[in-house]
C-alpha cells in the first residue's frame, strides 16, 4: 500500500442555471484513487441545485444528472466516512473531466464554490 | 464486467400521485447490482422562510417504489421512499410558498443536516434477462392530511440503478437505443466505410 494523498479540484459557480465542463490531471505518480467526496463554500447551493458528471480516463464514473448531493457528508460525519469508495486503479491519461450543472432547487442562487476531494494513492 | 449507472427521474406534482415508468437498458445488460432513490424537494420560486416549521421524531415518508423486470411480475425492490434530506415545503395559496422544514427530533439543524451521509446504494443481484425495467411510484405524502389545507407537493425523485455490462458483447447503435445506453461502434461498418474511401 502507498502513501495517500488527497487533491482538490475547484469549479467556480458564478452564474445560475449554467454547465460547467472542466479536466483536470492528476500527477503522474498518483497509481490509483480510493474515493472522492463533494464539498462547496455554501453547501446548501450544491446540495439543492447540483448535478454531475464525472470521467476519470474516459471512462464515465458518474452520468449526466447524477445529483451532487449524493457525495456530500455532515459536519457530524467521521472525516474516515466522508469518501465515497471508488476502488479506480486504471487511471490512463490521469485525466478527470468534470461537467458540474447548476439547476433551478431550493435556494435561492448565490455565487458558490464547487469543491471535489479525491483520495488517491501514490507511488512510494 | 463493467458497471455503469442509469437514472430516471419522476415529477411528483400533486398529492397521492401514481406514476408508472420504464428504464431501457442496453442490450449487453447481465445483473442489476444497486439500486438508490433519492428525494428532493423542487421549487420554480424563491422559498420565504419563516412558515410554519414542524418537529418530527422520525423520518417523514412521502411514498412507495416498486421496481421489476419487464415480464417478471415480481418485484426486485420495494420500498418506502422517505425525505431524507430533511425538508419538504408547500403551498399554502396560489402563487406563495412556504418552507415546510422538517427537522430531526434533537430540533434545530444546520442546514441541510450535519448527519447526511455519502451515498450508499442498496445492493441487488437480479440477473437481467429482459432490458426494461418497469417501476411505479405511489405519493402517500401523509403531511398532507395533517394540515388540513388545501396544498400542492413538488418534489422530484431520482431512480439510480447500477448494471453489470458485458464488455464482449457489442452492440448495435439504433434510433431505439436509450440516449445513455452503451454505444460501441460496429469495426464491421469501419471497414465498410474504409474501402468505400
Amino acid at each position: 500500500m502507498g502513501k495517500r494523498v488527497y487533491k482538490r479540484f475547484d469549479i467556480n459557480v458564478p452564474t445560475a442555471l449554467t454547465k460547467y465542463t472542466q479536466t483536470f490531471e492528476l500527477d503522474a505518480d498518483i497509481v490509483a484513487i480510493h474515493g472522492l467526496m463533494v464539498n462547496s463554500n455554501q453547501d446548501d447551493q450544491v446540495y439543492y441545485r447540483g448535478l454531475l458528471r464525472l470521467e476519470i480516463n474516459r471512462e464515465e464514473i458518474f452520468p449526466e444528472g447524477f445529483q451532487a448531493k449524493l457525495l456530500m457528508a455532515g459536519m457530524a460525519v467521521s472525516p474516515n466516512d466522508r469518501f465515497y469508495r471508488l476502488q479506480k486503479e486504471d487511471l490512463g491519461d490521469h485525466r478527470i473531466k468534470v461537467e458540474y450543472t447548476d439547476e433551478a432547487g431550493l435556494v435561492v442562487f448565490s455565487a458558490y464554490r464547487f469543491s471535489i476531494y479525491f483520495d488517491c494513492e501514490i507511488k512510494e | 464486467m463493467k458497471e455503469r449507472i442509469f437514472i430516471h427521474t419522476l415529477d411528483i406534482d400533486w398529492p397521492k400521485q401514481r406514476i408508472a415508468f420504464q428504464m431501457k437498458l442496453p442490450p449487453n445488460t447481465k445483473r442489476i447490482t444497486k439500486v438508490f432513490v433519492s428525494f428532493i424537494g423542487r421549487s420554480e420560486e424563491k422559498p420565504l422562510w419563516g412558515g410554519s416549521f414542524l418537529n418530527y421524531s422520525r423520518a417523514l415518508m412521502v411514498g412507495e417504489i416498486g421496481l421489476s423486470v419487464a415480464g417478471t411480475g415480481n418485484p426486485f425492490f420495494r420500498d418506502l421512499v422517505q425525505t431524507t434530506d430533511q425538508n419538504a415545503y408547500y403551498l399554502d395559496s396560489p402563487g406563495r410558498v412556504l418552507p415546510l422544514r422538517v427537522f430531526p427530533e434533537s430540533g434545530l439543524a444546520y442546514f441541510p443536516g450535519p448527519q447526511f451521509k455519502v451515498l450508499k446504494p442498496y445492493p441487488l443481484n437480479v440477473p437481467v434477462a429482459n432490458i426494461l425495467v418497469e417501476g411505479w411510484f405511489q405519493d402517500l405524502f401523509y403531511l398532507v392530511e395533517m394540515i388540513d389545507q388545501p396544498v400542492d407537493v413538488l418534489y422530484n425523485l431520482k431512480v439510480y440503478l447500477w448494471a453489470e455490462l458485458d464488455e464482449n458483447m457489442h452492440v448495435k447503435k439504433t434510433e431505439d437505443s436509450p440516449p445513455d445506453c452503451e454505444q460501441k461502434v460496429e469495426i464491421n461498418s469501419l471497414i465498410v466505410a474504409a474501402v468505400q474511401n
